[in-house]
Parts: C-alpha cells; structure tokens; sequence
C-alpha cells in the first residue's frame, strides 16, 4: 500500500460530505471533493469556505470509472467533456438523496395550490410569500403515507411546519396521514406540540379520503373520519404533498461503476449485519450517510465521523482473524475469469492474468471452490489447511456400534459460535460429531465434501448463514448450489442423498445448532439400520 | 507518547464496540459490567430471520463478545459495580466485584475491590425496559401475560413460543406495542423506535415455525420504515392481524387463557377477544442510576431523563465523559454498534488533543 500519497476522495456534496471533509481536514488528511453540482452552487460554497486547495474541488465533474484497490485507486473523471484522472487511497460516497413528489399516490396534478413538501423546506420569506398569497382563513392540508409507508424525516418536516404556520401565521392545518413515523429525534414531544397548537390529524387505516380536483385545480378532500364516523369535506387554500426520499440516479449508477452491492431501493449497502455500517462490498469504498439510507441528521453525523475514521485510521478490520487470502497459481490457471466474476469484494484485478490483490481480499474461499482448475489456493495465517483438518477425523476408530461419524463445516461467523452457544447452553451434541471450521461457507467446495464422505464421514453437514446475512454477501448461495449438485448426484448414483445436508443458522441460534445436528444424527442412525 | 486508558461503563452492544474500537487503536480499555455476562440485552434477543435474514442484528452480539474477549488491550470485569467515581486530572474509580467470578478468561480480574484510573470515560449503561405492572394488563399477575423482552429470551431459548402456564403453544397471540411509549400520562413522550419492527420480526417467525397460530398486533402507527421495509410490512399484514387500537383492560378467564377489551372504531363498539398469551412490547426507558452517574460525571440529561451524548463538533470543549447506546435514547441493536464506533473516534480525537497539551 502507499501510503506517501494518501488522498482520500469524497464523492458528493451533502451536508454528510461536508462533515467527512471537516472531520478529514481536522487530521490533516488531504482530500479531493468530486461533486456533480455547479461551482456556483450553496453546497459547493461551503466546501470554498474550508481550507480545501481550490482544484482538490472538482464542482460539475462525474465519475466514469475507477480500478484499483486500497490504498491506489485510479478514478476517472469528466467535467465539461473533459476528462480528469486521480489517484486516490480511500473514496468515500456521500451523494444526496433524491426527492420524489407523491402527486400520482393522490391522483393529484400540479396547480397553483399544490406545492410538494420540500418547498416549505426553504427560506422563511418564500414561506411567507406563500402564506399571505393565500386568502384570508385559507387552510392548509397535509397528506403523507397513505397507501405507502412514509419515515420520520418527512413526518418531522411536516410537523415543524404545521407548528410554524399555526403559532407564527394562524393558518389552520390539517395532516392527513396512515401510520405517523414518529420513532426518534423526540418526534412525540413535536406531535404533542402540534396537536396543542390546532393542527388536526385524520388517520387512515382501513379506509382512504376521496381527493376531488376541479378544473382550476382546486382540491376537495371527502371522508368518513375513521374514529368519530364524521363526514368531512375540507377544501384547502393550499395542498403540501409528502416525497419520497431515495437513492438518487447518480447514487445508482456509482453502485454500477464501484460494483456496490445495493438496497432494494439503490442505495449503497444491503445492511448486512456483519459490516459496520458504513463499509460497502469494497475495502477502501464506504458509503456514508444519505447514499446508504434514509438518515436523520444525528445519524448523518455519526456515519461521517465512521467513515471518516475508517479512512484516517482505524483499521479495517473487518477480515475474519483466521481467513486466509487467495492466491491464483499461475500455472494452471487458464484465464477463464471465473473468479473475476465471483468474487463479491472485487478482489481480483484483471492484468495479463487475473491478479488477486491481497489488501482487498477477505478470504471468503468462494474463488477458491468456484475455480474449474483448481489453481487457486488459501493461504491462512495459522497455516491450517482444510484437507488435513478432514483428514484427521478419518484416523480415528469409530466404533460401528457408536455414534456415526458426521463432519459439519461451520461458517466461522455463525455456525461455529452457534455450537458453542450450543454448549454453554447445556445441550448434548453427537458423540462424534466433528465441526471444521471455515472462514465462510463459500469456500466449501464439492471436493471437500467428497474427501469427508471419503474419509469415513458417515454424514456430512453444511452450516451456513441465512440468506441475506453472509459475510461475502453470496457464499452461502453457492454453498448451497453445490450441495443441491452433490445431492442429485447422489440420487443418479443410487447413494443416500440423506447423507449430506445444508441448513442455516446464525450465532445466536444455539438450540437451533443442537436440534439440527441431534436430528441429522436420527437420520443417518436410521439409514444406518435400513442399510 | 504515555499510553492512554479508557473506562467504559456498561458491556452492551455499545459499549463493546467502543471498547473494541478503541482496542484496535492501542488505547486501554478497562470495560465495567455490571451483570456477570457481557452483550446486554441483545444477548438475549432471538434470530429473526424467517426466508431470509430480517437484518435485527442480534447475531452481532455473539461475534462482539468473542472479538472483546479476545483483545489483549480489553481488561473486562464482570459482575462489578461502581462504587465511587472522581476526577482530578484524571478520573479515578472504584469497582466492587461480586461473588466469584465465573469466567474463566485470564483477563477478568479476581479481586474483590479495585482501583483504576482512566483518561477518559464512555457511558455505555443501556437502558431499563418500562415494567409495566401499572397497566391493566395483569402482568406478573396472570402467567400468560409477557413482555417482548421476555418472548425474546423464550425464542432464543426454545426456538418456539410456549404459553408459560402449560408451556404448551398458544393458538391465539396478541401483541399489545407502545406500554410505557408515548405515554402522556407516565410523562414518557418518546417512542421506542424498535418495538414494532421487533415486534412485526417475531411475529413472522413465529407463524413459520408454528404456522397455525393466529397473531394479532394492537398498535397506534407502525414505525418501520427505510431499506425493504414496504415489501417486508406487506409481508407481515397478510400473516398477521393489525388494529389500529390499544386494548384497555386483560381480564382472566379459563384455562388460565385471557380476555382483551378493546374498541373498534369501525364497528364503532366495545370488542372482546380470547387470547392464549399476550405479549407487552414495553418502552426503552432511562436507567435511574445513569442519571445519578452523569450528574456526578457532570453530563446533562434531557428532560426524558435520557443522557444528552456528547455530538459536539469540537472534542475540546468535552470533559472527557462521553455517551453511547441507548442511554441516550431509544436505538436499535446496529444504530447502538455505529454511534460505540463513532464515540471511539471521539474519545481517541480528545485523548490526541489532551496528550498536546501536556
């Protein structure tokens, strides 16, 4: 890694960004801001104020490419057709969300008298401006979250500016509103504060308000209130819809350039528990604040001050301790790709032959299993070899008339810490039941599945993660697609498919552990007798 | 450089990360717990996960625990009480251990009574689930009435819900949210943030594993939202009942089963429903002790009695005491993780800028 030439690029012009720079700057860190946003624009000013080298501040510039790994990433860049190239050691994404008006939830079209939520989000004179363009006694009305779910960033918004138009402008609002997201930023305390100041709520649950739009635009909401069965009809001065917020375009496309796993709405991350919370797929790639989830603002603070820290110094640590790090030997490797295409850390650089680049490798296993050549090996930092660990369950006697010989293979994230769970708990496991340990289930490959059934296992079980909860994202998917090959081998070759078995479990599933393996012993006891 | 050493008070999930985080960045961390084990109340929450993992993340705790107990820079003592806290320069305290100390961990301190000092100090101390043997719920009254923390732990233990009474399965579930949450008349005017998205968890893992039971959730607004939630909470209503009501009264009936009264505003009358077991989704609520320790620390505490936590841009101005987890409020088991992360970092910039001016 070089660590002479330590830039650390920011990716974005949010108030998130703004913060990684401050908190960078405070530690002396060089950095690099590349914002798609004009050099004229408020968000860029801010970043001008800090002692940031003007052209270390790339303003209407979008990124296009990067390779590399940690510690020597190479970015290219376009700004007004041109392009730019920078080489970079950390890059840390703090793009901006993307608000989408709700109209089309209501049916609504735009008109004078409908504004969508962020423009009260301005300044208080343009808020005034509205207000008293309204006529006199006019009433204000809120919709948000019926028929989808909205989030507190919305709901607060919407409250503070219920409270400001009822005490500083006397206007009468009214939210109409399903479920009102109120968990955290003392967001009762504000509804309390509301409801004191005469804003009204009508809450939709079973039912939803008829919303009349006439040919000026004009709109008239009708309903049976669910609580006090009253019909209402409310014909508002002015209509404020709610947004959606999301992971914007550009947020999407990053995550297909830096190949970022993502959300089901793009955003960058998939929330996988066993990351901190700003890493991404990618060592050296994180993902802070409004470009990995619907944030508040103290939790926007607390992502920048992680990812800052991550890219100063505190160590990525997120390797398992006793993971190994890939290596492709090259003489039998016949450039098939294979391992390019799976490996869920991007860990493998395509050169004249693919490359494994250690710093970014975590020693998953799954390039190793996948690899049709078998030219790919692991080298642990104890040295262990699986094999061997197989190997030696095989020399030990088992009696015939004891418990059956049953190899698991444990991910070391779940599995392995559900046995000992299992243990401390007080549960009986099988006699001679045997766990090999493995960084992740990725690297279970068929041939080791075979060498334990090879080596007297009398059943073997794999033990993985549940969907969506691997470590490498997708180890225990190929984990499992490997053993589903296995077991329908095993059927065309009249063999017991019974004898080889995949669950998932996670660490806290102790009971789980101890069910599972008790019940897998049952059934090769049973197989045993019948054979 | 002289090395540094931190306090961290409490052993949960925050304060793990903080330890482990400050670990891995050579700083001393003398880590106090007050129970004999380590991992707070996540450690005895269940896996939630039903087709695929629900992202609760109380399989974290487990990783957590091992990699602190593994750190050579984590001196852990369980089973310890403060017993007096001040500050001259430095801060100096004094822990009491009770009983043996089961561990067997080299690292856990023996003695009955200890001294140390430290250079600054993390309050991690959690919070105290709301006991609601006030409401008219019957808990603690009727066996089959239990708290979302209790059915946690039952989960965890027995993979499936048993009624208490018979530890037979129940057929008929109501969960009631929001006990001791947005609650003007406890004073309590916060919502708990985790509740629904644990309770709505539980229930579905509940109807896979024991599909014939009937569940029903008694709620004033879901507050799930964010990454999948739509498509999960769509999931959730078509397995289980949701009303929009806070039952008023638990009564007992037979067969130790209990009866809820509760008013549907549609049918615009007064409902009476037969359930096996109720389950109480009670508030994260302040700890009465962490209130003591932070006047005595010199932090302030918001008018919900929750610990003001100190996210101030400039470490300068702080006294050294610094706040994580739910002692400052409601937080789920992974917004706990990242602000212990984020209050490391914090720490270490203050020990930095202290060590400067020596």
């Amino acid at each position: 890694m070089n660590f002479l030439n330590k830039i650390i690029m920011i990716i974005g012009s949010s108030v998130c960004a703004l913060n990684i720079a401050k908190e960078l700057l405070s530690e002396d860190k060089e950095i690099i801001i590349v914002s798609k946003e004009k050099e004229t624009s408020a968000s860029i000013g801010a970043f001008k104020a800090l002692s940031i080298k003007p052209d270390r501040i790339l303003s209407g510039t979008e990124i296009i490419s990067c390779n590399g790994t940690l510690g020597n990433f190479k970015v290219l860049m376009a700004k007004n057709g041109e392009f730019i190239s920078k080489e970079v050691s950390d890059i840390i994404i703090a793009e901006d969300y993307e608000r989408v008006h709700n109209y089309f939830h209501y049916d609504i079209k735009a008109s004078e008298n409908i504004l969508p939520l962020s423009s009260l989000a301005g300044s208080d004179s343009y808020i005034k401006s509205t207000v008293e363009s309204l006529p006199a006694g006019g009433k204000i009305a809120f919709l948000t979250g019926i028929g989808y779910e909205s989030n507190p960033l919305i709901a607060e918004e919407i409250m503070l500016a219920c409270l400001k138009l009822q005490t500083e402008f006397n206007r009468q609002t009214y939210i109409l509103a399903n479920n009102l997201k109120v968990s955290g930023n003392e967001l009762e305390k504000l509804y309390r504060e509301t409801k004191k100041s005469g804003t009204i709520y009508f809450k939709f649950t079973e039912t939803v308000p008829e919303v009349k739009q006439n040919k000026d635009g004009q709109i008239t909401f009708e309903f049976k209130d669910e609580i006090t069965h009253h019909n209402f009809r409310i014909s508002p001065a002015l209509t404020i819809i709610d947004e959606t917020i999301s992971a914007s375009e550009y947020t999407k496309k990053l995550a297909a350039i830096f190949k970022l796993h993502t959300a089901t709405e793009g955003f960058l991350q998939t929330e996988n528990v066993h990351r901190k919370v700003v890493y991404t797929n990618r060592k050296g790639i994180l993902a802070a604040g409004p470009s990995r989830a619907v944030l508040n603002n103290t939790e926007i603070k607390i992502d920048s001050v992680n990812a800052a820290a991550l890219a100063v110094g505190a160590k990525y640590d997120n390797k398992n301790d006793q993971a190994g790090t890939a290596e492709i030997n090259t003489g039998s490797c016949i450039r098939c790709l294979t391992c390019y295409r799976c490996c869920p850390y991007l860990a493998i650089a395509l050169e004249t032959r693919p490359v494994v680049m250690s710093d970014s490798c975590e020693g998953c296993g799954i390039c190793f299993a996948e690899c049709p050549r078998g030219a790919i090996s692991l080298k642990f930092p104890d040295n262990r070899n699986i094999p061997d660990q197989i190997k030696q369950y095989a020399d030990i006697q088992y009696e015939k008339t004891s418990s059956p010989l049953i190899i698991a293979f444990c991910c070391s994230r779940s599995a392995s810490r559900a046995k000992e769970l299992a243990l401390s708990m007080g549960h009986n496991l099988p006699l001679n039941l045997k766990v090999v340990e493995v960084p992740c289930s990725g690297i279970i490959s068929i041939e080791f599945i075979l060498s334990a059934f090879l080596n007297n296992a009398e059943g073997v079980l794999v033990l993985t993660c549940h969907k969506g909860n691997c470590h490498s994202e997708d180890g225990n998917i190929f984990a499992a697609n490997r053993v589903e090959q296995l077991k329908e081998m095993f059927e065309n070759m009249n063999l017991k498919k019974e004898r080889l078995e995949i669950k998932t479990l996670a660490s806290n599933m102790g009971y789980e552990f101890a069910q599972i393996v008790n019940n897998f012993e049952n059934t090769i006891k049973t197989l045993r007798q019948s054979s | 450089m002289k090395s540094s050493n931190v306090l961290v008070i409490g052993g949960g999930i925050a304060g793990l990360t903080a330890a482990y985080e400050l670990a891995k960045l050579d700083i001393n961390v003398e880590l106090v717990e007050k129970t004999p084990f380590l991992g707070g109340h996540a450690a005895r929450f269940t896996c939630k996960a039903t087709e695929c993992c629900e992202k609760c993340g109380a399989c974290m705790v487990e990783e957590k625990i091992q990699k602190v107990s593994q750190n050579k820079n984590i001196k852990i003592h369980t089973n310890a009480t403060l017993n007096t806290i001040s500050r001259n320069d430095r801060f100096y305290f004094n822990i009491h251990i009770n009983g043996q100390n089961k561990e067997t961990d080299v690292s856990v301190s023996k003695e009955n009574d200890i001294s140390i000092s430290a250079d600054a100090v993390i309050m991690a101390t959690g919070f105290t689930p709301y006991y609601p043997a006030k409401k008219p719920y019957g808990y603690k009254v009727f066996d089959n009435v239990i708290t979302n923390l209790e059915l946690e732990e039952m989960l965890r233990n027995n993979n499936i819900a048993v009624k208490p009474s018979d530890k037979q399965a129940p057929d008929k579930i109501a969960f009631i949210q929001c006990v001791g949450s947005r609650d003007s008349k406890l004073n309590h005017l916060w919502c708990s943030k985790i509740c629904c998205a644990s309770a709505l968890r539980m229930a579905r893992l509940i109807k896979r594993r024991q599909p014939e039971t009937s569940i029903t959730i008694f709620y004033i607004d879901i507050q799930g939202f964010g990454n999948d939630f739509e498509n999960f909470y769509e999931k959730a209503k078509k397995d289980i009942k949701l009303i929009r009501a806070i039952p008023a009264d638990i009564y007992k009936v037979e067969n130790e089963r209990l009866k809820l009264e509760y008013f549907d505003h549609l049918l615009m009358q007064p409902i009476e429903e037969v359930y096996d077991m109720v389950v109480l989704s009670v508030a994260i609520t302040p700890k009465n002790e962490s209130k003591e320790l932070a006047d005595s620390l010199g932090i302030e505490t918001y008018d919900t009695g929750f610990i003001k936590s100190c996210n101030k841009d400039d470490t300068a101005t702080s006294n050294g005491v610094f706040v994580a987890g739910t002692a400052g409020g409601p937080l789920s088991i992974s917004e706990s993780a990242a602000q212990g992360a984020k209050t490391a970092w914090d720490v270490k910039k203050y020990l930095n800028k202290n060590q400067l001016e020596f």
